[in-house]
């Protein structure tokens, strides 16, 4: 199944929007956004997670690899749309205590200052 | 051909001397009537057909000069025979038994020349019918049934009288219509097949310029034969037989026409091998081009060294071209067009090299269009119309594969327009053939860098399933069961028990990504856990001493989860803490209740620094009592899905539990894992592990 990532540049945040499952092949993909966002000097990640169905371990960590690097430049993650599915796997891991996690778009348009 | 053959053929030819000398001469009392005797002679000429058709038939070698060779043997043969009885007739001339001499001569040279006209007529249609098609074939059934009607004709007409062979009043008798008709449709159509027949000559362009002649010789000696036939051939001795001309239109026909197929077919190939004489060297180069080109391609094909293909292709360019020089220009590894290699040279100097290289750029232009540049005359092209070399013709052909191109091979000479159009075809294949062997020596190459990546992993596979226990220690207090099962080569579980008198510690993980890697986090993590669990501390602590020894080891983004157990037999108490993992299924016999323990917090290695501690929670304690479950999982169990992609989740897992809580771990383990599978139908995409614990 392939991964589709639809990218959104709002100039001070990029909004990526994962479609289906986030596993160990996907999270490549997912790598490289972030990562051309960031050569972009651009440190503040929306993830739309309205169409994401299923995030797995090697996914999570994408998010977990770049976290240290966004804080130190002020950004960070806000995730947004989770399914109930999604959120709980956040949730086992811990991270929900470590990420922001908001309920609807516009929540985490307005955190990262749109 | 059997026996059964041969005696009709036999009697027949038999019966043809006899009854000759019946008919003509009344040696034999007459035994047979027209036109019972007409049907013999019919049978005489088409039995010596069929005769001469098998025997040639089984000539198996197909070589052009032997069956030329055999026909010039049977020619001579039967001309001998002919000056023979010449002979003879002549010096009996003045005998009594002149008239039966006569007669027998004339039956004689009649058999020679019928033998000689079907054998030519037999290996003609050898050579004609070489490389056959369905036009030749049809061409060939046709003449057949001319030479048919032909012998057809020989029941038509007055019957012979040889009273003219000795001088008798040869018949002045009008052909019937029917005859005559037979003779204006017949001819004109075997006249027709004949030359079409005759176009068919293409087995002498497969012959050297040294076969070619000795054909000409031998076909000019059979024409020679023909001549001789035709000369001393007693016309005479047949009704309106006097020139061959009347041959053709009376009662004998057939016979004419053996006859003259052999002799146009005989005078169309002798014109085609004198016309091809001068330019067969020419095809011989070619074709000797050709199989150096092969003998090469097979050569090239051979080597499993792209480097060793490259020197092979540039030397064979050169022999099979009339190059002077050439050389090869190389992609470095960086595949950038600026750093074009020039690998291999022969016969150029470095500098003209980059003097041509300095003034335009034809590797690029070669490599971006993938197709050859041939500049025949470099005065005239408008980059190198000054340039300071002595090379002239120029030939730059691309060597690519179907991933990436390889570079460009040069072929220079000092003449212009040197490089003829069809050499420049056959070095184009061979660039070609040379681009495949590199790409199949590099497909060599990759595969065996493959099966050592495979051996790796396989040691790696073995590795990690030391790992993991095999056997847990159970008392008749405490009972163990666990399965595991890896989906992809390595899998990233892990779980571990240790026992320490009446204290037991139990781990159960999950390393994030698989692979060679996972078994080294899951080797490390075995090591803290066997090192960690020799001390004695609380379950938190080991939680945070792990995430400190895990987080110094783990790569960036590598996390692991962990459910850490304590169980002490003694105090009958369980300590649990959660770091990330799924949760614990706890069955409470005494109150026949399941619960689910997700006491804990975040997963190691996520959180590497102290703050960890915040993110981790306070143990769960349970007091256990005999019929107690504790059932620890991995996320495969829990995760796995099925056809419609829906997860088989922690409810159809405690149902499972609920159902067999009163069994023991064994059936539980084994119960879920097989529910597992038929969910996913046999397709599980995770790893997973369950570990049952039943307190007695």
């Amino acid at each position: 199944m392939t991964m589709q990532i639809a990218e959104h540049n709002s100039g001070n945040f990029i909004t990526l929007t994962p479609t289906g499952d986030l596993d160990a092949n996907s999270s490549m993909l997912m790598d490289e956004k972030i990562q051309n966002g960031i050569d972009l000097g651009i440190y503040n990640f929306h993830i739309d997670c309205t169409a994401l169905r299923y995030i797995s371990s090697a996914g999570l960590g994408v998010f977990i690899s770049f976290m240290e690097g966004l804080t130190a430049h002020n950004g960070r993650f806000v995730f947004s749309e989770m399914t109930e599915n999604v959120y709980k796997v956040f949730q086992l891991l811990g991270l929900e205590q470590l990420m922001t996690i908001v309920a609807t778009r516009d929540e985490a348009a307005k955190l990262l200052g749109a | 051909m059997g026996i059964s053959t041969w005696i009709p053929i036999l009697i027949i030819n038999f019966y043809y001397w006899v009854s000759y000398l019946k008919v003509n001469y009344g040696i034999f009392p007459p035994f047979l009537s027209e036109p019972l005797r007409e049907g013999f002679y019919a049978a005489f000429f088409i039995s010596n057909y069929v005769l001469i058709d098998q025997i040639v038939r089984r000539i198996e070698k197909w070589d052009v000069i032997d069956l030329l060779w055999k026909l010039v043997v049977i020619g001579v043969s039967g001309v001998s025979v002919l000056f023979l009885f010449q002979i003879i007739e002549d010096y009996m001339a003045t005998d009594a038994l002149y008239a039966q001499v006569k007669a027998l001569s004339v039956s004689v040279k009649l058999y020679a020349l019928l033998i000689f006209c079907l054998s030519t007529l037999f290996i003609y249609r050898k050579l004609i019918l070489y490389q056959k098609n369905k036009r030749k074939v049809i061409s060939w059934h046709i003449m057949q049934a001319v030479f048919l009607l032909g012998i057809v004709r020989l029941f038509l007409g007055p019957e012979p009288q040889l009273a003219h062979l000795f001088g008798g009043n040869s018949q002045a008798e009008e052909l019937t219509l029917l005859e005559t008709t037979f003779t204006r449709i017949l001819i004109p159509i075997f006249l027709a097949v004949s030359l079409l027949l005759s176009a068919n000559v293409n087995w002498s362009a497969y012959l050297n310029f040294n076969q070619k002649l000795r054909s000409l010789f031998l076909i000019g000696i059979i024409v020679l034969l023909y001549a001789g036939f035709f000369r001393i051939f007693p016309y005479e001795a047949l009704p309106h037989g006097d020139n061959f001309l009347n041959l053709l239109t009376h009662r004998y026909m057939v016979l004419g026409l053996f006859f003259l197929f052999p002799v146009i077919y005989t005078l169309f190939s002798g014109l085609v091998l004198i016309f091809n004489l001068p330019t067969s060297s020419v095809f011989e180069q070619r074709s000797s081009e050709l199989a150096t080109i092969q003998r090469i391609n097979q050569s090239i094909q051979s080597h499993l060294d792209p480097e060793e293909i490259l020197r092979t292709l540039l030397d064979a360019s050169l022999l099979t071209s009339n190059a002077t020089g050439g050389w090869i220009e190389l992609y470095g590894e960086s595949h950038k067009l600026q750093d074009l290699l020039v690998t291999y040279s022969k016969n150029v100097e470095k500098t003209e090299i980059e003097e041509l290289r300095r003034r335009d750029n034809i590797t690029r232009a070669v490599l971006e269009s993938g197709k050859y540049v041939h500049i025949r005359n470099i005065r005239n092209h408008k980059h190198f119309r000054f340039a300071r070399t002595r090379i002239r013709s120029l030939l730059a052909l691309p060597i690519l594969t179907s991933r990436s191109p390889v570079g460009v091979i040069y072929l220079v000479n000092e003449l212009a327009g040197s490089f003829e159009d069809a050499t420049v075809l056959s070095l184009v294949g061979l660039t070609e053939q040379s681009g495949i062997s590199i790409e199949n020596a590099e497909i060599v190459a990759q595969s065996i860098d493959l099966e050592v990546y495979r051996e790796q992993l396989r040691m790696a596979k073995t590795f990690q399933k030391q790992i993991l226990p095999q056997a847990l220690p159970g008392t008749d207090q405490i009972e163990f069961f666990v399965m595991s099962q890896e989906v992809d080569e390595i899998g990233g579980d892990f779980y571990d028990v240790t026992q320490n008198g009446n204290k037991y510690k139990v781990a159960i993980g999950d390393v994030s990504g698989k692979g060679t890697t996972a078994a080294f986090y899951m080797a490390e993590t075995k090591g803290i856990f066997q090192a960690l669990t020799q001390l004695d501390m609380g379950v938190r602590d080991f939680i945070l001493i792990t995430n400190k020894a895990l987080s110094k080891c783990l790569r960036k983004g590598t996390f692991m989860t962990l459910t850490y157990v304590q169980i002490d037999l003694e105090l009958r108490e369980i300590e649990l803490l959660r770091a990330g993992h799924c949760e614990t299924l706890y069955y409470d016999s005494n109150a026949d209740e399941l619960k689910t323990l997700a006491a804990g917090g975040m997963g190691l290695g996520i959180v590497r620094d102290d703050r960890f501690g915040n993110f981790i929670g306070e143990p769960e304690r349970i007091k256990f009592a005999a019929g107690d479950l504790l059932i620890l999982f991995t996320d495969g169990i829990i995760e796995a899905r099925d056809g419609k992609m829906e997860e088989f989740g922690l409810e159809r897992l405690q149902e499972i539990v609920r159902r067999l809580r009163k069994t023991d771990s064994r059936l539980i383990v084994e119960t879920l894992v097989q529910q597992v599978k038929a969910f996913t139908g046999n397709k599980i995409e995770d790893d997973y592990s369950v570990l049952v614990i039943k307190f007695l």
